[in-house]
């Protein structure tokens, strides 16, 4: 039974699966709208990865919330093996800080280059400085706190950069809808689109390197018909073979400090280069395709977008075209940004940190203490700390072998994507929580129609059909095709699911959540962001979803 | 004459030019009026009246896109942005606006349009409710007398209209400005709500509203149209102090230059402003 949106109604509180025992740590958790943070972490934890990346990236969200007196705040909860995120209101009495955040937006690229590139490099060059195989245990030990200083100081200006990159996107990609409403709603990012930036640089390089083992047919065949693991050593047995082994060396001297994911337990390209080889493998059998065209074709569109965008300006107040200047600037800056930062800020905090701590595991399983260096990840840094601290250094071989355990188990499942609560109803609307909420999905519009729900349309499109609510993929076998999946959110692991289902409505997510992206993919309608339609349609109801209009009817 | 400019002194009379066109010119001699030029009554009568063909003869059109040409290079403009307006004996007189009556056509560019234009203009003339409308003044037809008015379209950055008394209070101690983004078609009409300003012509202190200014009037292939105002600048004032100064010091000026409270339309493109319209304000209680 739908409700209107703005009534105050008693929070829908949710149950616990009996596979996911919780033992909630304050006092009220039980009554706050949890997360679970598949975005950045949507498989298990280790606790190292807990102290070092998770809960220092909570730690930058609130002193950058703090920096810009912005109204809200990230609580953070590690529940088996976990990571679970609420983002709630925190009080702001004297309200955003709208100079400092317009000024930001305005300079982003002189801040970065005069401000924050230089504090960066600093902390990076500390650690890259430090030689952790030639330190002895206590020198290692003292370096342990000044890399967790470096991470915390690298993960506060990475927020001091977010929130001004992110609204410059957003408060941009309003002004041109404003603008030109009559255009698609993606539209705006077609004047951003961009290309120079250090990601795309190592994607051209490894495309150069694809190339260059099409040009020789012994290379292309080892790569191509070889297993991952043995490509570079197949690779060894031939003069050409050796050749392209001393590019892809190269390569990976100047981008093998990247990682897969955010994890410091898990292994960085130069360590690992295994998924190196699976892009190449990947980019060999492209041989038609020129990357290198395509990504000048893509910055000639984005250029004839801006030109085509100024035409249909020509004329307007000058106060209007000239706030559309700044925004596009600004965007232009953020969006550049938005794939370097990663360059400088993620992967490095998360590269050093391994570095440090897998160099403490090794002196550690040398001493006896852990069974492998990569048990150092199962511990926490007050653990390490006292482990190191302690003489005789304690075993910790047993402690370890059950957190390996626990986590084998529960990543065997399915985390449920919420705990506590459902979110009671959309944040209050201003444009600075609007930006923000962006990445965690936009406040759903107030329906005056108690049988309607609002949201947005993410893929357009009319489709009419029988609903089902899914609280997890644990509930799939409920679809039939043709059903409509309506579901709190999607996550990668969902995507399988939409080859079967006619349309999607969720709760949360803006236009590039994945329920988005992958309903366009799949060319079947999305409405995103509706605020509680799981609370709202009830399983087998026929509903009518409009992936243009964001709208949802419930015919009964 | 067949061609009158306004800052010509024969663009003050009124049965060469019309009422609307003859106050501008009036105007145009001492404030910042944009400039441009009349098609007079006589070319009208001369040629409007011969039903055959064209509305508007051969000589008639190449005579108004000779004198756009003349506009532009006036103006230092390749093809200046013009507004076509017909201008008819009979309005805009002390005691009523006879606006509506006639046509106007925003946002011309080139020779061609503006004199399809101007066309159209000569030809609703003999429209059936401009027909009705003299009928019920008790006037003949055939004393249909129209100019039409070829001028400078400001693509105004902001636009307001101006009273030298508080129209709402009859407080003649009060200037009212109500200003919004664009062209003023959206002022004027009422389907945006403009910020206002209120300034006491004695101590030139200010109050000031700002609204939220949802739609604006702006230029669009051949016309201008109404849009959303982008959510930046709904909620930003639209004049500076500044701006709002001289608004108000042209409208006080204006009111003691004509000697009755006048009610102005005017617009700001970039930091020029413009005097677009100059009337008594027809609302007060109390008459010349």
């Amino acid at each position: 039974m739908a409700d209107h949106g703005m009534h105050d109604h008693p929070p829908v509180v949710l149950e616990v699966p009996p596979n996911f025992p919780v033992e909630w740590t304050g006092p009220h958790d039980a009554q706050i709208p949890w997360e679970q943070e598949a975005v950045h972490f949507p498989e298990p934890v280790t606790p190292m990865d807990y102290d070092l990346t998770v809960s220092k990236i909570t730690e930058g969200f609130n002193k950058g919330t703090a920096f810009y007196r912005l109204p809200m705040q990230q609580m953070l909860r590690y529940l088996n093996t976990y990571a679970y995120i609420a983002n709630g209101p925190a009080p702001s009495p004297e309200g955003p800080d709208e100079e400092k955040l317009k000024g930001m937006i305005g300079h982003l690229g002189d801040q970065w280059n005069n401000v924050w590139l230089p504090e960066i490099k600093k902390q990076i060059g500390a650690l890259d400085a430090f030689d952790l195989k030639g330190a002895d245990l206590p020198a290692l030990r003292a370096h342990l706190d000044v890399m967790e200083g470096c991470i915390r100081q690298l993960w506060s200006i990475h927020f001091q950069l977010a929130f001004p990159m992110l609204m410059a996107v957003s408060f941009f990609e309003e002004m041109h809808h404003d603008l030109f409403a009559e255009d698609g709603q993606l539209d705006a990012y077609a004047l951003l689109n961009e290309v120079d930036n250090t990601m795309v640089e190592s994607a051209r390089a490894l495309w150069q390197l694809s190339r260059d083992a099409l040009a020789d047919d012994v290379v292309r065949q080892v790569i191509e018909d070889s297993e991952t693991e043995q490509v570079a050593s197949k690779l060894s047995t031939t003069p050409a073979g050796q050749a392209f082994l001393a590019k892809l060396n190269d390569f990976l001297g100047e981008y093998g400090q990247r990682i897969d994911k955010l994890y410091v337990s898990f292994p960085a390209w130069h360590e690992e280069p295994g998924s190196v080889i699976r892009t190449l493998k990947g980019y060999i059998a492209q041989t038609e395709r020129d990357l290198d065209a395509e990504l000048t074709a893509i910055t000639a569109r984005r250029e004839s977008a801006i030109a085509d965008a100024r035409a249909r300006l020509v004329g307007y107040p000058q106060p209007v075209v000239g706030e559309f200047e700044f925004l596009l600037g600004a965007a232009q800056q953020a969006r550049f940004l938005k794939e370097e930062h990663t360059a400088w800020l993620d992967f490095p905090a998360t590269y050093y940190a391994r570095q440090v701590v897998i160099e403490l595991g090794r002196r550690l399983q040398t001493a006896g203490v852990l069974d492998s260096a990569d048990d150092v990840f199962y511990l926490y840094m007050e653990e390490l700390r006292a482990t190191l601290d302690a003489s005789p250094m304690p075993n910790r071989r047993e402690l370890v072998a059950g957190r390996r355990a626990n986590e084998a188990h529960f990543g065997a499942l399915t985390a449920p994507p919420r705990l506590g609560i459902l979110p009671p109803g959309p944040p209050p609307d201003n444009p600075v929580i609007r930006a923000v909420m962006k990445v965690f999905g936009a406040p759903p519009p107030v329906s005056d129609n108690p049988s309607v729900l609002l949201g947005l349309g993410g893929s357009a499109g009319v489709v009419r059909g029988p609903a089902k609510v899914l609280r997890s993929l644990a509930e799939a076998d409920k679809l039939v095709v043709g059903d409509i999946l309506v579901t709190a959110t999607t996550t990668p692991p969902w995507t399988p699911l939409f080859a079967n289902i006619a349309g999607v409505v969720t709760d949360a997510g803006g236009i590039l959540s994945h329920p988005a992206v992958v309903a366009r993919e799949y060319g079947i309608p999305a409405v995103v962001g509706t605020g509680r339609a799981t609370s709202a349609i009830v399983d087998g109801q026929i509903i009518e979803v409009d992936g243009s209009t964001g709208s949802v009817r419930i015919i009964e | 004459m067949l061609i009158v400019w306004l800052d010509q002194s024969a663009g003050q009379e009124t049965a060469l030019v019309g009422g609307k066109a003859a106050n501008l010119s009036r105007l145009a001699a001492d404030w910042p009026v944009p400039p441009g030029f009349c098609l007079t009554t006589t070319a009208f009568g001369q040629w409007a009246n011969h039903r055959e063909g064209d509305p508007l003869p051969a000589e008639a059109r190449e005579l108004v896109a000779a004198s756009y040409a003349q506009l532009a290079e006036r103006l230092g403009i390749a093809v200046p942005r013009v507004a076509v307006r017909s201008s008819a004996v009979g309005e805009d007189s002390q005691t009523a606006s006879f606006a509506g009556q006639y046509d106007t056509y925003l946002n011309l560019e080139g020779a061609d349009a503006v004199v399809d234009a101007v066309a159209r203009c000569w030809d609703s003339a003999r429209s059936e409710r401009v027909l009705a409308y003299h009928q019920q003044h008790s006037q003949s037809v055939s004393e249909i007398r129209l100019a039409v008015l070829v001028q400078l379209l400001v693509a105004a950055d902001v636009s307001l209209v101006a009273f030298s008394a508080n129209p709402v209070n009859n407080n003649r101690s009060e200037i009212v400005i109500t200003a919004s983004w664009g062209l003023g078609e959206s002022v004027v009409s009422g389907t945006v709500t403009p910020d206002t300003f209120i300034v006491n012509k004695e101590t030139w202190g200010v109050s000031t509203t700002i609204a939220d200014k949802e739609r604006m009037t702006v230029i669009a292939p051949n016309g201008v149209r109404e849009v959303i105002v982008p959510r930046p600048m709904r909620k930003l004032q639209t004049l500076t102090d500044a701006q709002v100064m001289e608004v108000a010091q042209l409208t006080q000026r204006l009111e003691t230059h004509m000697g009755w409270p006048v009610d102005i339309e005017a617009a700001f493109h970039g930091e020029t402003l413009y005097l677009l319209q100059c009337r008594p304000v027809s609302t007060l209680a109390d008459k010349k």
